[in-house]
């Protein structure tokens, strides 16, 4: 099922983007052009290195969750970090803030649709 | 092959199912609005809590905000009136900082104190997530998270577990911590006395996470004075419903509510460990599906699971029965929480509810019905001219009070 998604996703590109900004304590901040490759949320490196990426959204490590050792916090980073990514919290222009998923070579994937798309 | 297509195509469109139907439930799309959507002002935007059990802290967080910037008339929008969710939570046990806790003991010990917390803008917790420095050298799993690897460093100060004790070079552990935490401010001199002051991990974070220039009074917001409560007290039964009836009044009455709610059933349908969650819930609305002949309350559920969450789940709004059931799943106390200002009483209040038969003519009316800007939050009897009172907006009515 997952590699059907990477066909269709590798033939499809939605040209959607946003921009979200991340910022430091000492008030600079980051853009990061957010793009939308089918139903994932990603950033600009992601979309250049398609297949790697995607490689990584779909195939993630072994246990899928760890709902039953933790689900303290949120379960789509938890999800993230069990998968050796690194949270990020990115804010839109209305700063609303998004969980990313920062995977190898700064692949950014929004948290819940890594999660929604691994849980089951 | 054309079975593999129908296959994929299907995939496509399921990428985003929702994460949890429990206890987010948020119906179909045959269920319509039969009532004005109202949704609570000011409110701050949606926050995102990351990997760590602060739920509680943030919800607690919204609430104060909304309430200072409506008592103050400040703009909740602007990132200078944020509080640090950080600093809210530290009053669950007064100085420390603890995953997993109560949202009204939070409200109950800021009553109780002088009503200074600190601002986002000087402790931000997302300095706290944003740790990495270098994604190419992936640190160890437990190492990566900003609050683990304090409570790493924490650990190792203290020969706590596998870890060989550190105590002989408390500057080398702050050092450690500047270095892989760059965007947490706190001085190197309050680190290292964080480490040797503090008695538990817990305070240990908290003295470590907020900054001593942030928590100078001049620096932090005030808020103004406030009576905290919760439903049902410790010497009160009440169940699902009532707490769905409370939650009515008090959203109807412009006060948003926390409520904890359980996020996950085990196999006998009672709540599993480690489910516990705790949310805002800033507006209230009906909805009818005529297909199926039945009406529900939805609440506006404002969750610290990051602004996907939101647009994922209906933008929010949710089966306020769900939420109220899975809270009696958790707990039979203290479900549901708010603050309140001196002096208000609350009265019994509902939605005056639709029947199905009467939806499409709702629905037809507010389509043409040309409500003035000014009464479109306004859901009750209208007062028209002559002694004629209406229950939908006529063009000449005034909402009566």
């Amino acid at each position: 099922m997952k590699y059907t998604i990477l066909f269709f996703s590798l033939l499809s590109f939605d040209a959607r983007s946003e921009l979200f900004f991340h910022k430091f304590n000492n008030g600079s901040a980051r853009k990061i052009k957010i793009e939308k490759l089918n139903g994932f949320h990603v950033n600009h490196e992601c979309i250049n290195n398609k297949q790697e990426c995607l490689q990584l959204i779909l195939k993630p490590l072994g246990q899928k969750t760890k709902q039953t050792q933790d689900v303290l916090g949120n379960p789509a980073s938890d999800f993230c970090e069990f998968n050796n990514g690194n949270s990020e919290i990115l804010r839109d222009k209305k700063n609303n803030e998004y969980d990313y998923c920062v995977l190898k070579n700064k692949y950014y994937v929004d948290s819940w649709d890594f999660f929604n798309l691994n849980k089951k | 092959m054309k079975v593999f297509y129908l296959i994929s195509i299907f995939s496509l469109f399921s990428i985003h199912v929702q994460a949890y139907e429990f206890p987010y439930e948020t119906l179909d799309g045959s269920y319509k609005d039969t009532t004005i959507p109202i949704e609570i002002s000011p409110s701050t935007p949606i926050k995102a809590q990351d990997g760590i059990g602060l739920c509680y802290g943030f919800s607690a967080t919204s609430l104060l905000e909304s309430y200072r910037c409506r008592e103050l008339k400040l703009n909740c929008d602007d990132p200078k009136e944020f509080l640090s969710s950080l600093d809210v939570t530290s009053y669950y046990e007064r100085k420390s900082l603890k995953e997993g806790g109560d949202t009204y003991r939070i409200f109950s010990n800021i009553e109780n104190s002088k009503r200074k917390i600190a601002k986002e803008e000087c402790v931000q917790f997302s300095a706290l997530v944003h740790q990495m420095v270098d994604y190419k050298n992936i640190m160890q799993k437990d190492e990566k998270r900003g609050w683990i690897f304090l409570v790493k460093k924490w650990n190792e100060y203290r020969g706590i577990g596998k870890d060989v004790r550190r105590n002989d070079c408390v500057a080398c552990l702050a050092d450690e911590i500047k270095k892989n935490l760059p965007n947490v401010q706190t001085p190197i001199d309050q680190l290292k006395d964080a480490f040797t002051s503090s008695h538990s991990m817990e305070e240990f974070l908290y003295k470590s996470l907020l900054p001593a220039q942030c928590m100078e009074e001049n620096k932090m917001a005030s808020i103004p004075e406030f009576k905290s409560k919760s439903y049902p007290g410790y010497n009160e039964k009440a169940d699902a419903n009532a707490v769905a009836k409370k939650v009515e009044s008090l959203l109807l009455s412009s006060i948003p509510v926390e409520i904890s709610i359980c996020t996950q059933k085990d196999f006998t349908d009672k709540c599993s460990a480690q489910s516990a969650h705790s949310i805002a819930l800033f507006g209230i609305k009906q909805v009818c599906s005529s297909r199926k002949n039945d009406c529900r309350t939805m609440v506006k559920v404002k969750n610290s699971y990051g602004n996907t969450w939101q647009l994922q789940n209906n933008n929010g709004w949710v089966n306020l029965k769900s939420l109220a059931d899975s809270s009696f799943l958790l707990t039979q106390n203290n479900n549901i929480s708010w603050i309140e200002k001196p002096g208000f009483i609350l009265i019994e209040k509902s939605l005056s509810k639709k029947s199905v038969t009467s939806l499409m003519s709702t629905v037809n009316s507010r389509a043409g019905g040309g409500i003035p800007d000014e009464y479109k939050n306004y859901y009750g009897i209208w007062k028209c001219p002559g002694t004629k009172y209406v229950d939908q907006y006529e063009p000449g009515c005034i909402p009566l009070k």
